[in-house]
C-alpha cells in the first residue's frame, strides 16, 4: 500500500546535476512499491516525452513537472492538467528566453493547472496573496525544514514532504559533487558548499522518510493527495501540423493542386495519364492527412534558392518532386509514395531539404521572419558527456596536467578495441586493469571508475542541424523554448521527443556538394556564357558520366567520394560481364551503392558485387525472394526491413514501419526487445528455420542507426551524377569549387593532388589575380586567399573590390596605399608569394622591411632588400600560410632518404600482384572498422607522386602500428598487392615512419607535418580555477 | 687593457657526473630526466644529440626517436657537491668569478697573466686541474667578454676542447652565428622570444653578422630601441662584470608528492607541515624571517612562485601561516596537480635576545600557538621527526 510519493525527483535531465536515468529512477522507485513518479528536473522538461515511456514500461504512473530556480527564489511545479503543461511550458520558455523574468511574478501569471510547492518563503508569501489554492510548503529533511514548518503553521498552508531526490542510492553523492565540479570547472576541494544538494538528497523509501516525518504526518498524507490531482495519463498522439497563411484546409488543398499541376507540366512537359494518376492520387492522400499546409510551406522555403536537394521518404512523392521539394522523378526511378506517406500510417511525414551550406542560416532566418518567433523554434540537440568527454572533464577535476589528459584519453579509447573482458566485469575492476595494463598510476583507476558512471549524462542543449518545428498558434504552449548560442529559440527536446510529442518538424540542412554544384555551374556560365542546368541538362544519361563513375575515380564527387564507395564501384564494374554491363543501369546501381556502404553492412558488400555479376544465389528464405529480387538478394534500402517483417514474420506494415524506425531511434534497446522476440516466434510459427531466422534479424540489424531509404538514395545519387558530370566536363571549375567549399571527405591537400592528377595546375596565390574563392580557367587554377591563414574574408573582398573597382594594383606601395593593410596581412600575403608579379625587383625579405617600416608609421630611404629567400625557405613559409607545400609534393622532400629503398610506384601497383613490395605513401585518409570476430583493424588511403591507392591493415599490423599512422604524413609501406575483383589493395606488413628516418628530416619533424583538417577548439568558461 | 673573461662549463653536467659512477654510459646515448613517465628531457649526451634528441623532448618522444636512449635520474645532492667542488678549484685562479649555473662559471682573469701567464693557458690549467680532481671533461672559451666567451664555450661540441676568441676578432666570430645564439634574447624580445626571431627571419636578419651590417636606424626603424644593444652584442660589445657571488642567506624545506595532488585541504596539511619544519630550523638557529616564499611545481612541469612579506620578522608558525596560505591560494590558480613544493624562508635575521621594554601586542591565541609549538619542538628533538603530528579535530 503506498503511502508516499516521491514529488521532487531530478533525472540525468538536471544538467550536470542529477546523477540517476530515467530507467534507473523508474526501476528504483517500482521496487520500493510506488505506484506514481512525479519528474521535476531543474528549469526544463527535458526528458519528459522520454519519462511518459519510461514510467509506463515500469508500471509507474508518470506525473510531469519542473523545479524552477531564478535567482534566490525556487519553486517545484507540478503538471495538474493540460492547462498546466502549457503553463508550465510558457513560465520554462520565459525563465529561459525573457531577460525580464521573474520568478514570483510569472508563476503567479501562470499558476492555472500547476499545483507548487516550495520553501521559498517570501515567495510562498506572496502567491498566497492571489491563492492559497494548490500551494504547498516543501518540507525536506535538514536544518530549513522547522522554518518551513513553522511558516506552514502560521500561514495555514498545507506541508508537504519531498527529498529533493538527485540521485537513486546515497552511494552516489560522490558522483553528483563530481558532475557538479565539472559544470563549475573547479576541483572536488574547491567546490562552493551551496553549488551542491545534500548527501541525503536520494530515493529514500517511505520507511526512511517517515523518521523524518513523525510529527508530521500530513505531509506525507498530502503526497498521496497531490498525485491523486495530477493527470498521470499523457500521451502525444496528436500530430500537431502548421498552417500555411492562415488557409483554410480546403484553400490549402486546391493551391496545392494548382501548384502540382504547374510543376508538373514543367518537369514532364506532357501530362501522360500514368502521371496524372500518380498526382491524384498523392493528392488525394495528402488531402485527406491534412498535410496540405505542409507540402506549401516547404515549397515556399525551397523557392527561395536556386539549387535544393529534396531528401529523405519525400523524394518518392511526385507532388514533391513537381514543386521542386525534390529532384527525382519517381515515376522514371520506380520509387513508391507509399514509403513516404500512406492512409495506412499514423505518423506525419518528414520532408529534409538541402540547401548550399552557406545558404542555410539565411534559409532559416527567412523562416523565423515568416513566421515570427511566436510560431516556429529549432530542433535542439540534447549534448551528452561522450566518454572522450567525460574522461577528459573528470581528469580535469582531478588535476591531471592537459597534455597526460590527452594521451590517456587518446590511449584508452584506442585501447578500447583491444580489450578482451570478460562478460561484464565490474567497472572499478575493469578500469584497475585497463590502468595496469597501460602503466596508468593513481589516481587514473579511480578517474576512468568515475568517468564511466558520469558518461551519457546530459550537459547542455545545441542547436540540431536544421530541425524547425512550425505550429499554427504558440510554440510556447507545446514544448518549452530557450534560446541557443546563436541566438535562436531552440525546443529543449531532440528530434525523437520533437516527432513523439507530435509536432511535426522540417530538415533544413546545409550540404556543401549543392555549393560546389552551384559554384562549379556560375564559374561555367561565366567562362562559356552557357547555362549547364538548364531544364534538359540529364546527366544521369551522359555516357562520359556514367565511365567516370564506373572507374570509381569520383574523388570531390558528393557522397561517393570516400575509399570504400569508390572501391566497390571498381570491383562493381571493372569485372562485370560485358552482357550485364550492357543493360546494366549505372544510375540504378549508384542508387544501390549510396545505401550498401554503410558500417554494419560491410560484409555483405561482397556478396552483392558476386552476384550482380550474375553468381546464382539461394535467397534468404522463399517469402522474401521478390521483396529483393531487386537488390540481389541483399537488404539494402530501409524499407527492405519493413517488406521483410512483412513477409517473412507476417508483420502487419504499420508494425514493420514501427520496427524499421526503432531501429534508426537512440532509445530503443527495450522496444526492439520486443521486437525482436515477436519477429523470432512469428517466423518461426510460419515455418522459417531459426537459422534462416537469425541470419535475417543479423542483415536488419545492419541497418541499425545508419541506414537510407530508397527515395532518399536515388535523390543524393542524383546529385552524385551532378558532381560526377561536372568532373568529366568541367573539371577546372569543378574540382576549384570542391576545394573552395572545403568539407569533403578529404583534406585540401589530396583534393589538390587530385586535380594534379587530372591534369590540372596550380598557381600561388595573387594580389591581382586570386579571389576569396579558388578560381579555374582553362586548365589552371588559382588558388584564393582562403587558403592564406588568419586574413579575415571582409577585407580581403574590400581588397577583390578595389582592384575590381580602381584597376590592378601596380606595386606594394600601391597596394598599401589603397588598402591600408594590417602587418599581419601584408606579412602573410608577402610570404605567400601574393606580390610576386608586382614586386618590382623587390624581394620578399625587401618588401616585408617595407611593410614593417609602413606599419610602424615610419619612414626611411634605401631601405634593404635583402637577398631572396632559399628554397627551402620558401617551402616552409607555403606550409605555414597555406597549410600544405604548393610548389612540389611533400614526399619529393624525402628522396634523398629513399634513394637506397626500392619503392614501387602506385600506378605500377597492378604489375606486382601477389608479390611483397615496398611503397611510400602519404597518407590521406583512414576508416576503421572490425573484423567478423569484432577485431579492430583499418582501411588507408595512402598517395604517392603518381597515383592514389588503398592499403588493409588487418588486426595483427594495426595493432602493432596503428599507433605510428596520422594523416597527412609520410610513410613507408611494406606489403603484399593483393586483387579482388579487379581491385588491387596493398596488405600491409610493416610500416616505417618516413619523417623520422635518420637522414630524412629536411625540417623540424613538426613543421613538415601537414596540419589536419580540423581544429579542435577550447572551451573555456569562468570558473575559479583555470 | 682588454678583459680577459673566461667561460668555463662541464657539458651535460648530470649527464657526466653519471658516466663517473658507470662506464658503461660512455659512448652511448644518455639523457637525463626525472623517474616519470611524464617527464621532460633536462640534458642529453653528445652522442642523444646526433640521434635528435634535444633538452625538453618528452621522454616518450625521446624513446621514439632514440630505442637505445638510456635515462638517468638527476641526483640534486651529486649535482650540488660536484658544483661546489668545481667552485672549490676555480676560485684558485681568481677572485672574481660568477657562477652561472650547474658547472658553469665566468671567471675575470685580467690582470692575472704575470701571475698565471696568458688567460687560454689558465683555462687549460683550470681544465686540468678539474680534470684530476673531480675526473670531469670541461670546455673553456676566453674572450673579451661575458657574451662572446659564453656564446664561444657554448659551440664547443666536444671537451675538453678550448676556444680563444683575440681581442678585435668578436665580430668575425659572431657574424656567421644564427641570432638564437644570444643568450638574453629575452630582455631584448621582452620575452616574446619566438616572435622576434620569427620577425629577424622575416626580414632575413637570421644570423648576427647581418645585424652588425645593417645601419642602426634601418634597425630601428623595424625593431625599435632594442635594435642599439643588439648590434653592440652582435659586434661582441658587452661590458657587463663579472659579478662575484653574494651570500643571501636562506632557508629552504620542500616536499615532493607522490602521487601529485590537488586537494586544497591535503595540500595545505603538507604545506604546514613544512612550515613547522621550517619554523623549528630558523627556532633552533635563533634566527626570525622577515618573508617567505612558496614555489609550487606543477604536474606539468609548470612552475609558480610567490612571496609574502611578514609585518615582523619571526619564526612562528602561527605568525607566518596566514600569509602562507594566502599566498598558496594565489599561486595555485590552474587546475593541475600539485608534484613539489618549496617554502623558502628569506631575509633573515638574528633573534633579539634582548627582552622588551614593552609588552609586544600578541594575541592569547597566538601565545598559546606559540607555547605549543615549542612543546612540539621539545619532544620531536626527544623522540624524532615523526613522534607526534596533527590529528584531525
Amino acid at each position: 500500500m503506498n503511502s508516499f510519493v516521491h514529488l521532487h525527483v531530478h533525472s540525468q535531465y538536471s544538467a550536470m546535476r542529477g546523477v540517476s536515468s530515467l530507467e534507473e529512477l523508474c526501476r528504483a522507485a517500482r521496487s520500493q512499491g510506488a505506484d506514481t513518479l512525479a519528474l521535476t528536473d531543474t528549469n526544463g522538461l527535458y526528458g519528459a516525452v522520454r519519462f511518459i515511456e519510461v514510467a509506463g514500461e515500469n508500471g509507474l504512473k508518470p506525473i510531469l513537472g519542473a523545479e524552477l530556480t531564478h535567482g534566490p527564489h525556487r519553486a517545484v511545479c507540478l503538471v495538474k492538467n493540460t492547462e498546466g503543461y502549457a503553463n508550465l511550458c510558457r513560465l520554462i520558455s520565459s525563465r529561459h528566453c525573457d531577460a525580464s523574468f521573474n520568478l514570483i511574478g510569472a508563476v503567479e501569471q501562470h499558476r492555472q493547472g500547476l499545483i507548487v510547492l516550495s520553501d521559498d518563503l517570501p515567495a510562498l508569501a506572496s502567491w498566497r496573496e492571489s491563492s492559497p489554492d494548490d500551494l504547498y510548503v516543501e518540507l525536506t529533511p535538514g536544518p530549513p525544514m522547522q522554518q518551513a514548518v513553522a511558516f506552514s503553521r502560521s500561514a495555514g498552508l498545507p506541508p508537504v514532504a519531498t527529498n529533493r531526490v538527485h540521485f537513486v542510492r546515497a552511494e552516489e553523492y560522490p558522483l553528483h559533487r563530481l558532475l557538479r565540479a565539472i559544470d563549475l570547472n573547479t576541483t572536488l576541494s574547491r567546490l562552493p558548499e551551496d553549488a551542491c544538494t545534500a548527501s541525503t538528497h536520494w530515493l529514500a523509501p517511505f520507511s526512511i522518510l517517515q523518521r523524518y516525518y513523525a510529527h508530521l504526518p500530513e505531509a506525507l498524507a498530502n503526497t498521496l493527495r497531490i498525485a491523486e490531482s495530477c493527470r498521470t495519463d499523457w500521451d502525444f498522439k496528436e500530430t500537431i501540423f502548421p498552417a500555411f497563411r492562415a488557409f483554410s484546409d480546403a484553400k490549402a488543398s486546391a493551391v496545392l493542386k494548382k501548384k502540382t499541376y504547374a510543376g508538373a507540366r514543367r518537369r514532364y512537359l506532357e501530362l501522360t495519364p500514368k502521371v496524372r494518376g500518380r498526382i491524384e492520387r498523392e493528392l488525394a492522400i495528402i488531402r485527406e492527412k491534412g498535410f496540405s499546409h505542409y507540402f506549401l510551406i516547404v515549397e515556399e522555403i525551397v523557392r527561395r534558392t536556386r539549387l535544393t536537394c529534396g531528401r529523405g521518404s519525400a523524394a518518392a512523392s511526385i507532388v514533391s518532386y513537381c514543386l521542386g521539394i525534390t529532384d527525382v522523378d519517381p515515376i522514371r526511378h520506380n520509387l513508391l509514395f507509399e514509403r513516404f506517406l500512406s492512409s495506412a500510417r499514423n505518423d506525419p511525414p518528414d520532408i529534409d531539404v538541402d540547401f548550399p551550406w552557406d545558404e542555410r542560416d539565411r534559409i532559416v532566418e527567412s523562416v523565423f521572419d515568416r513566421y515570427k518567433t511566436e510560431k516556429v523554434a529549432m530542433v535542439a540537440n540534447q549534448n551528452t558527456l561522450a566518454l572522450r568527454g567525460a574522461i577528459r572533464e573528470t581528469a580535469k577535476v582531478y588535476g591531471m596536467a592537459p597534455a597526460e589528459i590527452d594521451r590517456a584519453a587518446s590511449m584508452i579509447l584506442k585501447r578500447l578495441n583491444f580489450l578482451r573482458l570478460a562478460e561484464n566485469p565490474p567497472v572499478r575492476s575493469w578500469a584497475e586493469s585497463l590502468c595496469e595494463l597501460k602503466e596508468f598510476t593513481e589516481p587514473w583507476p579511480e578517474i576512468l571508475d568515475r568517468a564511466f558512471h558520469v558518461e551519457g549524462h546530459f550537459r547542455n542543449l545545441g542547436l540540431h542541424c536544421g530541425g524547425i518545428v512550425i505550429v499554427p498558434d504558440e510554440i510556447r504552449k507545446y514544448a518549452p523554448v530557450e534560446i541557443s548560442a546563436k541566438g535562436i529559440p531552440m525546443l529543449q527536446w531532440e528530434k525523437d521527443q520533437v516527432e513523439e510529442a507530435g509536432l511535426v518538424k522540417i530538415d533544413l540542412l546545409g550540404n556543401r556538394s549543392l555549393a560546389v554544384v552551384r559554384d562549379a555551374l556560375l564559374a561555367v556560365e561565366r567562362h562559356t556564357g552557357k547555362r549547364v542546368d538548364d531544364p534538359a541538362w540529364d546527366p544521369i544519361s551522359d555516357e562520359e558520366t556514367q565511365e567516370l563513375i564506373r572507374r570509381g575515380e569520383t574523388i570531390g564527387c558528393f557522397y561517393i567520394e570516400s575509399p570504400a564507395t569508390r572501391l566497390l564501384l571498381k570491383k562493381l564494374w571493372t569485372r562485370m560481364p560485358e552482357e550485364l554491363r550492357q543493360k546494366a543501369d549505372v544510375f540504378e546501381y549508384l542508387v544501390v551503392v549510396s545505401s550498401l556502404v554503410r558500417p554494419a553492412a560491410i560484409n555483405f558488400v561482397n556478396d552483392f558485387v558476386r552476384r550482380a555479376h550474375g553468381e546464382a544465389y539461394a535467397p534468404l528464405h522463399p517469402a522474401v525472394q521478390k521483396v529483393l529480387r531487386e537488390t540481389h538478394g541483399i537488404m539494402v534500402y530501409q524499407e527492405d526491413v519493413t517488406n521483410v517483417a512483412v513477409a517473412l514474420a507476417g508483420f502487419s506494415l504499420a508494425d514493420g514501419e514501427q520496427l524499421r524506425k526503432i531501429l534508426s531511434k537512440k532509445h530503443k534497446r527495450l522496444q526492439l526487445k520486443d521486437y525482436c522476440e515477436r519477429f523470432f516466434r512469428e517466423a518461426m510459427a510460419r515455418g522459417v528455420p531459426l537459422s534462416t531466422v537469425d541470419a535475417v534479424w543479423k542483415m536488419i540489424m545492419s541497418f541499425a542507426g545508419y541506414s537510407f531509404c530508397k527515395p532518399h538514395s536515388a535523390s543524393y545519387a542524383q546529385l552524385s551524377f551532378k558532381c560526377a558530370y561536372l568532373k568529366t566536363h568541367h573539371q577546372a571549375e569543378f574540382m576549384a569549387a570542391v576545394i573552395s567549399n572545403e568539407g569533403g571527405f578529404y583534406p585540401t591537400f589530396a583534393y589538390v593532388s587530385e586535380a594534379r592528377r587530372m591534369g590540372l595546375k596550380f598557381f600561388p596565390p595573387d594580389v591581382n589575380a586570386s579571389g576569396w574563392a579558388y578560381t579555374a580557367t582553362g586548365k589552371n587554377i588559382r588558388v584564393g586567399f582562403m587558403q592564406i591563414k588568419d586574413l579575415e574574408r571582409a577585407w580581403i573582398e574590400r581588397v577583390v573590390a578595389e582592384q575590381s573597382r580602381s584597376g590592378p594594383f601596380e606595386s606594394f606601395d600601391d597596394f598599401w596605399a589603397r588598402t591600408n593593410p594590417k602587418l599581419g596581412q601584408a606579412r602573410v600575403l608577402i610570404k605567400a608569394g601574393c606580390f610576386d608579379s608586382i614586386a618590382q625587383g623587390l624581394t620578399r625579405p625587401g618588401l616585408l622591411w617595407r611593410a614593417y617600416v609602413r606599419a610602424a608609421e615610419k619612414y626611411g630611404d634605401d631601405l634593404p632588400n635583402p637577398r631572396e629567400y632559399s628554397e627551402a625557405q620558401k617551402l616552409r613559409h607555403e606550409i605555414e600560410i597555406l597549410g600544405f607545400p604548393l610548389s612540389r609534393h611533400p614526399l619529393e622532400l624525402y628522396s634523398a632518404s629513399l634513394a637506397t629503398v626500392k619503392c614501387v610506384p602506385a600506378r605500377d601497383m597492378i604489375i606486382h600482384t601477389g608479390k611483397s613490395i615496398a611503397m611510400v605513401g602519404w597518407l590521406v585518409s583512414q576508416k576503421m572498422t572490425q573484423t567478423k570476430k569484432g577485431d579492430p583493424m583499418e582501411f588507408v588511403t595512402f598517395e604517392d607522386l603518381t597515383g592514389i591507392y588503398e592499403t588493409t591493415f588487418f588486426p595483427d599490423t594495426y595493432r602493432r602500428f596503428y599507433h605510428i599512422l596520422a594523416g597527412g604524413r609520410p610513410y613507408l609501406l611494406r606489403g603484399r598487392v593483393e586483387e579482388e575483383f579487379g581491385t588491387m589493395m596493398l596488405n600491409v606488413r610493416h610500416v616505417e615512419r618516413l619523417d623520422t628516418r635518420r637522414g630524412a628530416v629536411i625540417f623540424e619533424v613538426d613543421s613538415i607535418a601537414i596540419p589536419r583538417k580540423s581544429s579542435r577548439s577550447s572551451n573555456t568558461a569562468a570558473s575559479p580555477m583555470r | 687593457m682588454d678583459r680577459q673573461i673566461v667561460c668555463f662549463q662541464i657539458p651535460a653536467l648530470r649527464i657526466a657526473l653519471a658516466r663517473l659512477n658507470e662506464p658503461s654510459l660512455r659512448g652511448r646515448p644518455v639523457a637525463a630526466a626525472p623517474r616519470s613517465r611524464r617527464a621532460v628531457l633536462l640534458e642529453v649526451s653528445t652522442e642523444a644529440s646526433t640521434e635528435g634528441l634535444r633538452a625538453g623532448m618528452t621522454l616518450d618522444q625521446a624513446r621514439f626517436f632514440c630505442p637505445s636512449l638510456r635515462i638517468i635520474s638527476p641526483d640534486r645532492q651529486t649535482v650540488e657537491l660536484a658544483h661546489r667542488s668545481l667552485q672549490e678549484s676555480v676560485r684558485q685562479f681568481t677572485p672574481i668569478w660568477e657562477p652561472i649555473g650547474p658547472g658553469r662559471f665566468y671567471l675575470d682573469l685580467t690582470g692575472t697573466a704575470r701571475l698565471f701567464g696568458r688567460a687560454i693557458d689558465t683555462a687549460a690549467r683550470v681544465q686540468r686541474e678539474i680534470a684530476t680532481r673531480c675526473g670531469l671533461s670541461g670546455v673553456s672559451a676566453v674572450a673579451t667578454s661575458k657574451l662572446v666567451s659564453g656564446i664561444a664555450a657554448d659551440r664547443i661540441i666536444r671537451p675538453p676542447d678550448l676556444r680563444d676568441v683575440h681581442p678585435g676578432a668578436e665580430k668575425q666570430f659572431l657574424a656567421p652565428l644564427p641570432v638564437a645564439s644570444l643568450p638574453s634574447l629575452n630582455r631584448l624580445s621582452a620575452g616574446r622570444t619566438p616572435e622576434f626571431l620569427d620577425l629577424l627571419a622575416d626580414l632575413s636578419l637570421d644570423t648576427l653578422g647581418k645585424i652588425a651590417r645593417t645601419p642602426l636606424d634601418h634597425l630601428e626603424l623595424v625593431l625599435g630601441p632594442p635594435s642599439r644593444l643588439m648590434q653592440q652584442w652582435a659586434v661582441g660589445f658587452d661590458p657587463t662584470p663579472v659579478w662575484p657571488q653574494a651570500r643571501r642567506p636562506s632557508l629552504e624545506f620542500s616536499h615532493t608528492l607522490n602521487p601529485d595532488e590537488v586537494d586544497d585541504d591535503a595540500l595545505l596539511a603538507l604545506l604546514y607541515g613544512l612550515l613547522e619544519r621550517l619554523c623549528r630550523q630558523l627556532r633552533r638557529s635563533g634566527r626570525l624571517c622577515r618573508s617567505v616564499q612558496l614555489e609550487l611545481v606543477q604536474s606539468d612541469g609548470r612552475e609558480t612562485a610567490r612571496r609574502a612579506a611578514l609585518a615582523r620578522a619571526s619564526h612562528w608558525e602561527c605568525e607566518i601561516y596566514p600569509h602562507l596560505e594566502k599566498i598558496f591560494f594565489r599561486a595555485f590558480q590552474r587546475r593541475v596537480r600539485i608534484r613539489k613544493m618549496a617554502l623558502r624562508a628569506e631575509a633573515l635575521e638574528a633573534a633579539e635576545r634582548q627582552l622588551a621594554l614593552f609588552p609586544q601586542p600578541i594575541s592569547e591565541e597566538n601565545s598559546r600557538m606559540q607555547r605549543l609549538a615549542s612543546a612540539l619542538d621539545c619532544v620531536r628533538s626527544r623522540y624524532g621527526e615523526k613522534a607526534i603530528d596533527w590529528g584531525a579535530a
